[in-house]
């Protein structure tokens, strides 16, 4: 199956490679747009035109260069550099190629001509490995196109364009990969048939096992693309709230709002919170010494304590709605308490006209209270208290000026 | 980051990864999220999320009678609670072709002016909300009356500035509350008049709006 090569086309591909790497840097370049001789210096001029002549960069105008599509494709796919809306890689093409090899194959078989059997062989291996490498980097860019929310397009409705794109890319892929299947199948049918026992094997045996996997992956990601396009529905819907709003407001305008029943178990999101204030304080008491000498510390940056302004007198109005004297019971001396008794028993008719000396007189004597200060004392509070008295004047033996009296009657009203 | 989740769940904050994004991932990250819970459990309240995975905030263990009456009064006065934020998102979404009602989508007030500037009926649009955007007066021109409603919109938390030399700024999760709220009474009442009709028409939704604008 293998064919030597002439050893001149491998000097070829090494001459190639090394004027690739040799102006990396302008092949770096052109990734990003395209590059002109005109403005160039000149290491740059001779390395456009070297990679000119190898057919690494192609013109587009007057000096006006851009890289190869081919090697563009291929470093895109080595840096998965995808663009917004890049087309999956059709392998319809490969599959012809191979059904057109295979019958080449069978009919060589048949009519016994073998001439160019290596050289078909050769080619149905390059299509197989050419079916199997696209279609792994079509999931790569479907995998990375579908996933990011943003990934390469501005914004979500963008994106969800992108994704209906791909929703039927995908669907040309499967196709595609059925009438793949339906080719395997004949492959493994006619190779038994027709003795082609290892370009069958090559076949059915490299792609066979994958086409689950890779159905698998397109389903996995045709899910992801519906999802999202249901999200793109939902945010449209979203809007429509909004709207609808909106419109209930104009179509309303006597309206403040709606009387909405609120159900059993009504959602904590319609609930807006509200703030639960805070206010911290310093805690001032003692809690050791660290804390004593930032609190002194930070006393002795205050400023002097103000002088306390003289208190105002406050101009609110004030109303007394109601007062009741507070009448406290002044505690009463002995005396006192004499007199109060003395009082209370005249009025209440018990007594008679009687000497004011003889009242309670060892009570008063035992509390300290002479007869001369109770007979000045009562006296003058009986009389206060309304009660007529009369001194006791002893009959005078000597010429005095002033009358003496020994004794004082207390007469009830 | 503890202290300041807490803090701004106290605050009544919605954390989301676009608002509050250290505190969004300090609640998403294992066990912080148990903490917080335990935590707010000693005084009666729970962490919650708007829908499943949107944003975080402090919500009642079990709504009371009060809560549900609040809900109930608020729905009574939808039009002074949620009529400017609706009002206003119109505006910015007639301004802004591209204009998603999903947290995280990037708003320029350049760009929303100069569409203004264009489109007389935009403008007659955004000038219809000088009573109800916060400091306004009807002698502003456009592009400070759309600063002043872009600027409202970030008070009541429906916005953060992300970049203030471009005047860039940037929805927050608590437009998902906003969603939830109108979604809960499309459901309930006949708020949604005609959505239906417009559902059928999903694929052509990029027209809806500009229809109904006219």
């Amino acid at each position: 199956m293998s064919r030597s090569k002439p050893v001149n086309d491998r000097d070829q591909v090494q001459k190639i490679l090394s004027t690739l790497h040799q102006h990396s840097d302008i092949v770096s370049m052109s990734m990003v747009g395209q590059v002109s001789s005109s403005d160039a210096n000149a290491a740059t001029d001779k390395g456009i035109i070297a990679l000119a002549n190898v057919g690494a960069l192609l013109p587009v105008g007057e000096g006006v260069f851009q890289l190869n599509p081919r090697i563009r494709r291929f470093l895109s796919d080595r840096l998965t550099q995808f663009s917004a809306m890049q087309s999956l890689t059709r392998i319809t093409e490969q599959l012809h190629s191979a059904q057109a090899q295979w019958s080449a194959l069978i009919e060589m078989r048949t009519s016994g001509d073998v001439a160019d059997k290596a050289e078909i062989e050769e080619s149905l291996g390059i299509t197989v490995g050419e079916i199997l490498y696209f279609v792994q980097q079509n999931l790569r860019l479907l995998n990375h196109q579908t996933t990011a929310d943003f990934g390469n397009v501005e914004s979500m409705r963008r994106k969800i364009r992108q994704n209906r794109f791909y929703a039927g890319n995908i669907k040309v892929l499967i196709a595609e990969l059925d009438s793949l299947g339906a080719f395997l199948d004949k492959v493994d049918r006619e190779g038994v048939q027709y003795g082609l026992y290892n370009m069958r094997n090559l076949l059915v045996g490299q792609i066979r096992p994958q086409m689950g996997e890779w159905r698998h992956r397109l389903n996995e990601i045709q899910a992801k693309i519906s999802e999202k396009l249901f999200v793109r529905r939902q945010i449209d819907a979203d809007l429509r709230l909004l709207l609808d709003a909106a419109l209930w407001m104009e179509s309303n305008p006597t309206l403040n709002g709606m009387e909405v029943e609120l159900g059993q178990h009504p959602s904590a999101t319609l609930l807006t919170p509200t703030r639960i204030a805070v206010q911290p304080h310093y805690d001032v008491s003692p809690m050791g010494g660290s804390q004593e000498r930032l609190m002194t510390s930070v006393a002795s940056k205050l400023p002097p304590p103000r002088a306390k302004p003289t208190a105002k007198e406050q101009k609110s109005r004030h109303v007394v709605i109601a007062t009741t004297a507070e009448m406290e019971d002044e505690e009463l001396a002995p005396a006192d308490i004499l007199v109060q008794e003395l009082v209370h028993s005249m009025r209440s008719g018990q007594g008679k006209a009687f000497e004011l000396l003889q009242w309670e007189r060892e009570r008063r004597l035992g509390a300290g209270i002479g007869d001369e200060e109770w007979l000045f004392y009562a006296s003058n509070q009986l009389a206060i208290a309304g009660v007529y008295t009369e001194l006791q004047i002893a009959p005078t033996t000597t010429d005095t000026v002033n009358a003496v009296f020994d004794g004082v009657m207390a007469f009830p009203n | 980051m503890r202290n300041q989740t807490l803090r701004l769940l106290l605050d009544g904050e919605y954390i989301c990864e676009i608002a509050h994004r250290h505190a969004y991932e300090y609640l998403l990250s294992d066990g912080h999220n148990q903490f917080v819970n335990e935590w707010l459990d000693a005084i009666n309240m729970r962490l919650a999320r708007v829908g499943e995975a949107g944003a975080f905030f402090i919500a009642p263990l079990g709504l009371s009678s009060d809560d549900t009456t609040r809900i109930r009064d608020e729905f009574l006065r939808f039009r002074d609670v949620y009529g400017p934020a609706i009002r206003m998102l119109q505006v910015i979404r007639a301004a802004k072709d591209e204009f998603e009602m999903i947290p995280g989508a990037y708003i320029q007030h350049a760009e929303l002016v100069q569409k203004v500037n264009d489109s007389p009926a935009t403008g007659e649009q955004l000038r219809n909300l000088v009573s109800t955007i916060r400091q306004t007066d009807t002698r502003y021109s456009n592009a400070e009356l759309m600063k002043k409603l872009l600027e409202h919109l970030r008070g009541d938390g429906y916005l953060v500035l992300v970049d203030e030399a471009t005047e860039m700024y940037r929805t927050t999760g608590k437009l998902e509350q906003l969603t939830h709220v109108l979604r809960f009474l499309s459901e309930n009442v006949d708020f949604s008049k005609g959505q239906k009709e417009q559902a059928d028409a999903a694929d052509s939704a990029d027209d809806l709006f500009d229809k109904a604008q006219k």
